[in-house]
């Protein structure tokens, strides 16, 4: 059935990126098999039939999404947007069917009666459409083209759904994964204030400076609402990507995974942006996934296969071919043949075809444009995701360790009363704005990398782990890394 | 560490012991014997009772031509101020303080002065009466001694008295670095009526070895980390050993940057000189406490009683080890449930000093409180009855009625009836 051969067309892509759907579905439609080779090739979990992470839970418990492939699943299940771009397909598939038909013959009859007459002259007649009969092959090419466009706009619809569905999914991650982290913060504000009550209560600090200490952990604790906020604000984006109601109860990661967890590791980065034939080959398997350049491709097509039926129409918007008899009042009977065509004086078709030579080649530039435009932001992106990688591997291997040894050396100063109390939990915070600026990077680089997947049709994870054998395999391992996150402290209690 | 053979042999007028170039055993030669400090009692060789230097020693010389000549080596010093804190220090011959010249008035001395170091030195004579161009001022009085070059001074000791050496020669860091030491000249005509039994030469200095660190920061001038005697911090200052009777002179320089209240218990000494040299009888004078200047010395003698006597700066702060200066005052504070919060957030916390400071160190002692690398804790030390919470500027002048050599003779043991003791009641009738 072309609808549901289309949609899995559409589902399948954005389905390699989660790496979980099953040979069951590459195997419909005889017209993916290269895609089907493609992707299996590319992405091995293809063949793990593993579609159903997000099953529909039971009415009593909380979904669960694990990782962004499982939103992008439930979201292929669920979303309106989703379904409305699937069915905008099924529109596209009954067009081009029709546009493939031959047009019905066309059939008249007539009955005239001469005035005092008692007797009937009759006409029949049966016309059917030559030009229609002659250019069917290519009309029928011309609609293939045509519905071949709509596949790959709507397929360009599906990707960016599914790309949004990703990054919010990773806003949503990052967005519980701050607020935990200003509620760390705003605990140890909140300790250094109580601290400092304690003391002043014992007539130990003057009221300006516990007042000091109570406004720090004041604007901690909103800066740790708004991060709450922006949490539950996350959430419902990601609830209404996904289709769900807003009460549904969901349940995602408190964490963001970890870089290493990224098939995009920094050496391959590094390499592809320094060697320009692998961007070169980046570059190729990205415009030839994109479904903007798709759609223009096929668009340039189905305008070259529409210049071809314009030629062979001669300019003439139909000729009719048609059988004719008629019965005379005196019943005599009279047959013959009927052609029916335009004469070719004023119009005969040539600004139609200049018409259609000016949009291929509008398209062409907009092709090459497109293309120039995907060079440089695929550069960009790159380039950023290095940087990002680069940032967030300083600040997990060497700033954090560094902060939670500090935070550990003053530890060891407090014990010595060589500094204070204030000072240790100031220390301990200096180390969570550490840890909290690690956060912000993690989601930089996650939503860049979401968007450049949804950017590379989801072919720049695979195609650039291939440059670093060392890499984890392509996916989007929703493992959350403690790494960051965990501290070293010494034990002075026996 | 010197023993009374090479004590009496490098003090001894006329006998040529040691030889000139004898060196320090090596560059970084460690001071951190923390040992009792020699007795020496005057001998009938001697007009004098020569000077002990407490965990440090006296420099030998030799005698050429009716000349004392003495050898001082400017060096970088491996120094150990106690048990857990090392230095880089500068200092002479393996030492700081360097080892303290000795000699009578009307001496002639020629020092030699190596320079190992990797800048220009001097050594100025503080308090001496001498030539101008012997005064050692870089700059003024000589071109300094350049790194590698061996200079002389020599000069006709005309006065007696307690008194230091020191550079002028980037001096706040040289002595900021430990370079210094004390220059002792007995008086040619012995105060018979008041003979010294013995003789303690002690210097004073502070330093800014910040926690964690190796070398002194020469840049602080007021928030020292560490206040020594002789280099060494309490416990690890040797103490002075007397026996009951004994008349004892205790002589205090300070090269410091503030001065320091020494209060001694037990006794009332007497202040009977100072870098001016001994004072005329009539000038001395009954103190318990003596404030030495910074850049000053000072002679107090007593006549030992039998105990375990401290002697200290008075000048709480310079009786401890290194501890923050801008704490919050926690005193009173019952942290209660706020300490477990913070302790969940930071492992290892814990509220110090609701009730006083004193808990500090019971937790040091039960190993449970680790400090920063080469620090000190702010108090230590254990006496016979429990912990003394002392550091710094403290040590103890032991006196027994019977030594048994430089042996630490251990604790005192009050006689019955003599020592502070519980009661379970106090009587209603005593005002208060």
């Amino acid at each position: 059935m072309p609808f549901k051969a289309l949609a899995l067309f559409l589902v399948l892509p954005a389905l390699v990126s989660c790496g979980t759907t099953g040979t069951n579905l590459l195997s419909q439609d005889s017209q993916f098999d290269d895609m089907r080779q493609t992707l299996q090739q590319w992405s091995p979990a293809l063949n793990s039939n593993n579609l159903e992470p997000a099953a529909q839970p039971p009415d009593d418990a909380s979904l669960r999404l694990h990782n962004p492939a499982q939103a992008q699943a439930l979201a292929l299940r669920q979303s309106p947007a989703i379904r409305s771009i699937l069915a905008s397909q099924g529109i596209a598939d009954a067009d081009y069917r029709q546009a493939t038909l031959i047009q019905n013959p066309g059939f008249s009859a007539s009955a005239l009666r001469a005035e005092g007459s008692d007797s009937w002259k009759t006409e029949f007649s049966l016309t059917l459409g030559i030009l229609d009969w002659l250019t069917l092959p290519m009309r029928r090419q011309l609609a293939g083209a045509e519905h071949a466009q709509a596949r790959s706009r709507a397929f360009q619809l599906l990707t960016d759904e599914l790309g949004e569905v990703r990054s919010v999914y990773f806003a949503a991650v990052a967005a519980r994964h701050i607020s935990q982290q200003h509620q760390q913060t705003a605990e140890a504000a909140r300790l250094n204030a109580e601290l400092a009550a304690r003391l002043s209560e014992a007539g130990n600090l003057s009221e300006l400076e516990r007042l000091h200490y109570e406004d720090v952990s004041a604007r901690q604790r909103q800066a740790w609402q708004q991060a709450q906020a922006e949490a539950d604000a996350s959430m419902a984006a990601l609830k209404r990507g996904l289709g769900l109601d807003i009460a549904a109860p969901l349940e995602i990661p408190d964490q963001l995974p970890d870089i290493a967890d990224s098939a995009l590791s920094a050496g391959a980065l590094r390499t592809l942006l320094q060697d320009s034939e692998q961007f070169a080959m980046l570059l190729t398997r990205t415009t030839s996934q994109r479904p903007d350049v798709r759609f223009l491709r096929d668009n340039r097509s189905a305008l070259e296969r529409q210049l071809q039926l314009q030629r062979k129409q001669l300019g003439m918007s139909d000729i009719g071919v048609g059988l004719i008899t008629e019965r005379e009042p005196d019943g005599s009977r009279a047959s013959g043949f009927e052609l029916d065509l335009s004469l070719l004086v004023f119009d005969r078709g040539q600004h139609q075809r200049a018409s259609t030579r000016a949009h291929q080649a509008q398209l062409s530039a907009d092709e090459a444009a497109l293309e120039l435009a995907i060079t440089y932001q695929l550069q960009t992106s790159l380039n950023n995701l290095l940087s990002l990688t680069e940032q967030a591997t300083q600040l997990r291997d060497e700033d954090i360790p560094r902060q939670q040894r500090m935070l550990a050396l003053t530890l060891q100063e407090y014990n010595f009363m060589l500094t204070g109390p204030f000072e240790l939990i100031e220390a301990k915070q200096q180390e969570l704005d550490t840890v909290l600026r690690y956060i912000n990077t993690l989601e930089s680089y996650w939503l860049e990398h979401a968007w450049l997947m949804q950017y590379t049709a989801n072919t720049a994870d695979i195609f650039i782990a291939s440059l670093d054998s060392s890499a984890p395999p392509p996916g989007p391992a929703m493992n959350p890394t403690p790494r960051a996150a965990d501290t070293h402290q010494e034990h002075h209690h026996d | 560490m010197i023993n009374r053979r090479q004590l009496l042999l490098g003090s001894a007028a006329g006998l040529v012991s040691a030889r000139l170039g004898s060196q320090s055993a090596s560059a970084q030669a460690s001071t951190s014997q923390a040992t009792q400090a020699p007795a020496a009692a005057a001998t009938n060789d001697l007009p004098y009772t020569p000077v002990v230097t407490p965990n440090g020693r006296t420099l030998p010389y030799r005698m050429r031509d009716g000349v004392k000549e003495f050898h001082l080596i400017a060096e970088e010093v491996d120094h150990e101020f106690a048990e857990g804190t090392r230095i880089k220090a500068w200092g002479y011959n393996g030492t700081t303080p360097g080892p303290t010249l000795e000699a009578v008035e009307g001496d002639r001395v020629r020092i030699y002065v190596t320079n190992r170091l990797q800048e220009p030195t001097t050594v100025h004579w503080h308090g001496l009466i001498l030539p101008f161009g012997m005064d050692g001022v870089a700059g003024l009085t000589q071109r300094a001694i350049p790194p590698g070059e061996s200079w002389v001074y020599e000069f006709t000791l005309n006065q007696h008295g307690t008194h230091m050496y020191h550079p002028h020669s980037d001096e706040m860091l040289q002595m900021a670095m430990g370079m210094m030491g004390m220059f002792i000249i007995h008086p040619r005509q012995q105060d018979s009526s008041h003979r010294i039994d013995r003789d303690f030469a002690l210097l004073l200095h502070n330093w800014a070895i910040h926690p964690g660190t190796y070398r002194p920061d020469p840049s602080v001038m007021t928030d020292f980390d560490l206040w020594t005697i002789n280099s060494k911090v309490f416990p690890a200052i040797a103490p002075l050993l007397a026996q009951t009777g004994e008349r004892v002179r205790v002589r205090i320089g300070n090269l410091s940057m503030m001065n320091h209240p020494m209060h001694m218990h037990g006794v009332q000494f007497d202040v009977t000189g100072s870098d001016g040299g001994r004072w005329p009888q009539a000038q001395w004078r009954k103190e318990v406490t003596e404030i030495i200047g910074v850049g000053q010395t000072r002679d107090l003698e007593f006549t030992a009683i039998a105990g375990d006597w401290p002697l200290h700066c008075h000048m709480s702060h310079h009786t401890m080890n290194a501890m923050g200066h801008e704490l919050p005052v926690t005193t009173g504070v019952n942290q209660g449930e706020l300490e477990r919060q913070i302790r969940q957030m930071i492992p290892g916390y814990m509220a110090m000093g609701e009730h006083g400071m004193s808990e500090h160190q019971a937790h040091i002692d039960a190993g449970h409180m680790r400090g920063p690398e080469n620090t000190l804790p702010m108090m230590g030390g254990q006496g016979a009855f429990g912990p003394m919470e002392m550091g710094g500027m403290f040590t103890l002048i032991k006196v027994r009625d019977q030594l048994d050599g430089n042996n630490d003779p251990g604790w005192f043991e009050p006689p019955q009836g003599t020592q502070a003791y519980r009661v379970n009641s106090v009587p209603e009738d005593v005002p208060v």
